[in-house]
C-alpha cells in the first residue's frame, strides 16, 4: 500500500473542523464567544501549521496496516448497528445478536458448532451483566420493539 | 496523638475490616469497568450505609472510593481502556507492558504504587488538613486557569512524534469540551441540534471512545497474528520482587507523584484526572530515560497511580475541614456525612472529632487492605484476560463500552457519540494524532473556560482586565511553572545536542 502524507490529511482535518465550528457561532453572546473564538482560531492555525510542513517536510506512513482490514471494517459496522439499533429494537436483543454475530465472525472456522458456541456465550454474557446492571444497579436499558 | 490511637481502635473491629474489605473489592470491580465511575460506586452503596453506625458507613464507602480510583489501571493496563478517568495516564506504560508480556508486572506495580500513594494522601489529610485547605481556598478563578494552562503543557510530553499533531489534538479537544451550555452566559453552543448535547459531550463516553475501540478495532483486523496467550504466565517468576522494586527503589518519582496527587485532589474540582496526567509529565521530564515513556516504562505507571490514589485523601480535606467537596465521589461523601447527621466542615474537627479521625484511619488502613487484594487478585486477573481468545476478548470489551457509556447517564446518544469518537480516534492515531491530549483537552477545557471567562469579568470589575491574571502571586508561581514546563522538552533537547556536540569535540 502507498504511503499517506499524514500531516497533509490531518491539516485538512484541522481546517475544516475549525472553520465548521466557526459558522456555528455567530449567535453566542460575548461572554459565551470569547473562549470558543480564541479556540477555533487554534485549531485553525494548527492546521494550516500542518498543511505547510506537509508541503515542506511532511510524515508518510502507511494507513491501517492490518492482516484483514475487511474482519476490521465488518467488526465496526456491526458495533455502529450496535448502538444505532437498540433504542428502536431493545437493549437485550439486539446485543445477543450484535454480541454473537462478532464472536462469529471474529472465530477461524465458521462451523455450526461454532455458531451455536458463539450464540451460548453471548447470552451467558448478557444474561449475567444484564442482571447486574438491570436487577441489581437499577440501570433502565431501552426495551425497544421486542426486549 | 491520643485521639488518633482512640480512632485506631474504633476503626479496627471485624466488621468494619470485613466491610471495607467487601467495599474495596467492589470498588475495584466498578473501576475496572468502563464507564462506571468511581462516583456511580459510592453513590450506589450510600443507600446500603444508611442503617450502619458513622464509622462504618464512612469507612465502608472511604474503602470504595479507594478501591474504585485503583480499580481502574486494571483496564487500563490488560485493555488499553481507562476504567476511570483516574487512570487515562496508566494506559501509556501499562498497556504497552501487557502487550510486551509483563502485565503482570504492571499490574503489581500499579497496586504497591496505589497503596503508596494512597497512603501519602491520607498522611497529608491527617496531618496538613488544616494548612492545605488553606492555600486551596486562595485559588480564584485565574488561578484555576492558569491551573490548567499548565495541565496543558503536559501536550508537549505527550506527543513525542509531533508537537504539532500534540497541540493540534489539544485544541481540537478544547473544541470539543465546548459543547452545550456555556458556563458563563449560558449559551447552548454547538449542538447541531441534537438535545442530548446541551449538557455537554460526556467526557467518560469520549474517553472510552478514545482508548477503548481502536485497540478493538485492531486486534479484530489482526485477529490471526500471535496473541498474548503465547506468553506463559506461570514460567516468570520473581515478578512481585520487581514491581516492588519499580515502585520503591527509586522513591523520589513515588514520592514527587503522591505530593502531587494530593495537592491536586486538594484543589476543589480537579482530582484524579488531572493529577494522574501531571504526575506522568512530571515524571517524563524528569528522567534520565524520558523517551522511554510510552513504549513501557514501569515509572510513568507508578507516577499515575500513585498519584491518583493520593487524590482520595486530597479530596478529603476541603470536604472536612470547609466542608467543599474537592471531587465528585468527595461530594456523594458529603451526603453521606450529612445523612449520618454530621455536618461537613470545622465542626467536623471539633463536635465529632472521633468519627472524623476515624474515617481518616480508614482511609489509611483501606489503603492496605488494597494492597493485599491487589496482590492477591493481579495475577488471576492478568491470567483470566490472557487466556481468553481474541474473538470473544474483542466483542466482549466492545459490549462492557456500550453498557458502561450507556449506564453513566442512561443516555442512548452517550453510546452513539462513545462509538463515532472511537472510530474518530482510530482514523486519527493512524494519522499520528495520539489520544492523550485530545483527551486532556477535553478535560481541562471547562476548567480553563470558567477559569479565564471568571478572571476576565473579575479584572473588568476590579479594572484590571487581563491584568488580573498576571499580578496574583499564585497566578505568578503557577505562569512560572507552566512556562517551565512547557519549555522543558526544548530545553532537554538543546542540553542534549549540546552534550553529544561536547562528546564530538
Amino acid at each position: 500500500m502507498k504511503a499517506k502524507n499524514t500531516d497533509l490529511i490531518g491539516g485538512l482535518f484541522m481546517v475544516i473542523t475549525a472553520l465548521f465550528f466557526w459558522t456555528k457561532m455567530d449567535k453566542f453572546t460575548p461572554y459565551a464567544k470569547i473562549f470558543p473564538k480564541a479556540i477555533i482560531i487554534l485549531v485553525f492555525l494548527s492546521g494550516i501549521g500542518l498543511l505547510i510542513k506537509s508541503r515542506t517536510n511532511g510524515a508518510n506512513s502507511e494507513l491501517f496496516v492490518l492482516d484483514d482490514k475487511a474482519k476490521m471494517i465488518l467488526v465496526a459496522a456491526i458495533s455502529l448497528a450496535w448502538v444505532l439499533l437498540f433504542k428502536k429494537i431493545g437493549f437485550v436483543v439486539t446485543s445477543f445478536l450484535a454480541l454473537g454475530i462478532l464472536i462469529w465472525v471474529l472465530g477461524e472456522k465458521k462451523s455450526l458448532k461454532n455458531f451455536i458456541m458463539s450464540f451460548l456465550i453471548a447470552g451467558g454474557e448478557i444474561g449475567l451483566l444484564y442482571y447486574v446492571f438491570s436487577k441489581v444497579l437499577y440501570v433502565p436499558f431501552p426495551k425497544g420493539f421486542f426486549f | 496523638m491520643d485521639i488518633i490511637f482512640q480512632a485506631l481502635m474504633s476503626v479496627l473491629s471485624i466488621k468494619n475490616l470485613l466491610l471495607m474489605t467487601v467495599g474495596i473489592s467492589a470498588g475495584i470491580i466498578a473501576g475496572a469497568l468502563p464507564g462506571f465511575s468511581a462516583t456511580m460506586a459510592v453513590a450506589l452503596i450510600v443507600p446500603f450505609t444508611f442503617t450502619m453506625d458513622p464509622i462504618t458507613g464512612l469507612a465502608t464507602l472511604g474503602a470504595i472510593y479507594s478501591g474504585a480510583i485503583f480499580g481502574g489501571c486494571f483496564s487500563a493496563i490488560l485493555v488499553n481502556t481507562p476504567g476511570t478517568p483516574s487512570s487515562i495516564g496508566t494506559t501509556f506504560d501499562g498497556f504497552p507492558m501487557t502487550k510486551q508480556g509483563r502485565g503482570e508486572e504492571a499490574i503489581y506495580t500499579a497496586t504497591f504504587a496505589s497503596a503508596g500513594g494512597g497512603v501519602i494522601g491520607v498522611l497529608a489529610l491527617i496531618f496538613l488538613s488544616i494548612p492545605l485547605a488553606k492555600v486551596a481556598l486562595k485559588f480564584g478563578p485565574p488561578e484555576y486557569f492558569w491551573v490548567s494552562i499548565f495541565g496543558l503543557t503536559i501536550i508537549a510530553s505527550l506527543a513525542s512524534k509531533s508537537l504539532l499533531k500534540g497541540l493540534a489534538g489539544g485544541f481540537f479537544g478544547l473544541l470539543i469540551s465546548m459543547i452545550g451550555i456555556a458556563p458563563i452566559g449560558g449559551d447552548v453552543r454547538f449542538t447541531m441540534g441534537i438535545s442530548s448535547f446541551q449538557g455537554g459531550v460526556e467526557v467518560l463516553s469520549v474517553l472510552i471512545g478514545f482508548f477503548c475501540i481502536p485497540e478493538m478495532l485492531k486486534m479484530a483486523g489482526d485477529i490471526n497474528k500471535q496473541k498474548l496467550e503465547d506468553v506463559n504466565v506461570d514460567k516468570q517468576t520473581g515478578v512481585l520482587m520487581k514491581a516492588f522494586l519499580n515502585t520503591f527503589q527509586k522513591p523520589i518519582n513515588f514520592i514527587k507523584s503522591s505530593v502531587i496527587g494530593s495537592f491536586v485532589g486538594v484543589l476543589p474540582g480537579a482530582g484524579g484526572n488531572i493529577a494522574n496526567l501531571v504526575a506522568y509529565n512530571e515524571a517524563q521530564r524528569s528522567s534520565k530515560e524520558p523517551e522511554t515513556f510510552g513504549t513501557g516504562n514501569p515509572a510513568g505507571l507508578v507516577a499515575t497511580e500513585s498519584s491518583n490514589n493520593a487524590t482520595v485523601g486530597g479530596s478529603m480535606v476541603p470536604l472536612l475541614t470547609l466542608g467543599i467537596p474537592g471531587s465528585p465521589p468527595a461530594a456523594i461523601l458529603y451526603g453521606a456525612l450529612m445523612l449520618q447527621g454530621l455536618k461537613p466542615g470545622p465542626e467536623l474537627f471539633t463536635a465529632n472529632v472521633k468519627i472524623t479521625y476515624s474515617f481518616m484511619i480508614s482511609l489509611l488502613i483501606a489503603q492496605i487492605l488494597m494492597l493485599f487484594i491487589g496482590l492477591f487478585t493481579g495475577k488471576s486477573m492478568y491470567k483470566i484476560v490472557t487466556k481468553i481468545p481474541d474473538r470473544i476478548l474483542v466483542p466482549s470489551v466492545i459490549f462492557l463500552t456500550v453498557l458502561g457509556s450507556y449506564a453513566i447517564r442512561n443516555n442512548v446518544m452517550d453510546v452513539v457519540v462513545m462509538m463515532i469518537s472511537g472510530f474518530i480516534g482510530y482514523i486519527l492515531k493512524e494519522l499520528g494524532f495520539h489520544p492523550g491530549p485530545i483527551v486532556l483537552g477535553l478535560i481541562l477545557g471547562p476548567i480553563a473556560e470558567k477559569g479565564f471567562v471568571q478572571g476576565y469579568l473579575m479584572g473588568k470589575a476590579s479594572g484590571q482586565s487581563l491584568l488580573i491574571f498576571f499580578t496574583r502571586p499564585i497566578s505568578i508561581i503557577l505562569i512560572i511553572i507552566t512556562i517551565f514546563s512547557a519549555s522543558w522538552p526544548f530545553i532537554r533537547a538543546w542540553s542534549k545536542k549540546k552534550e553529544k556536540g561536547a562528546v564530538i569535540n
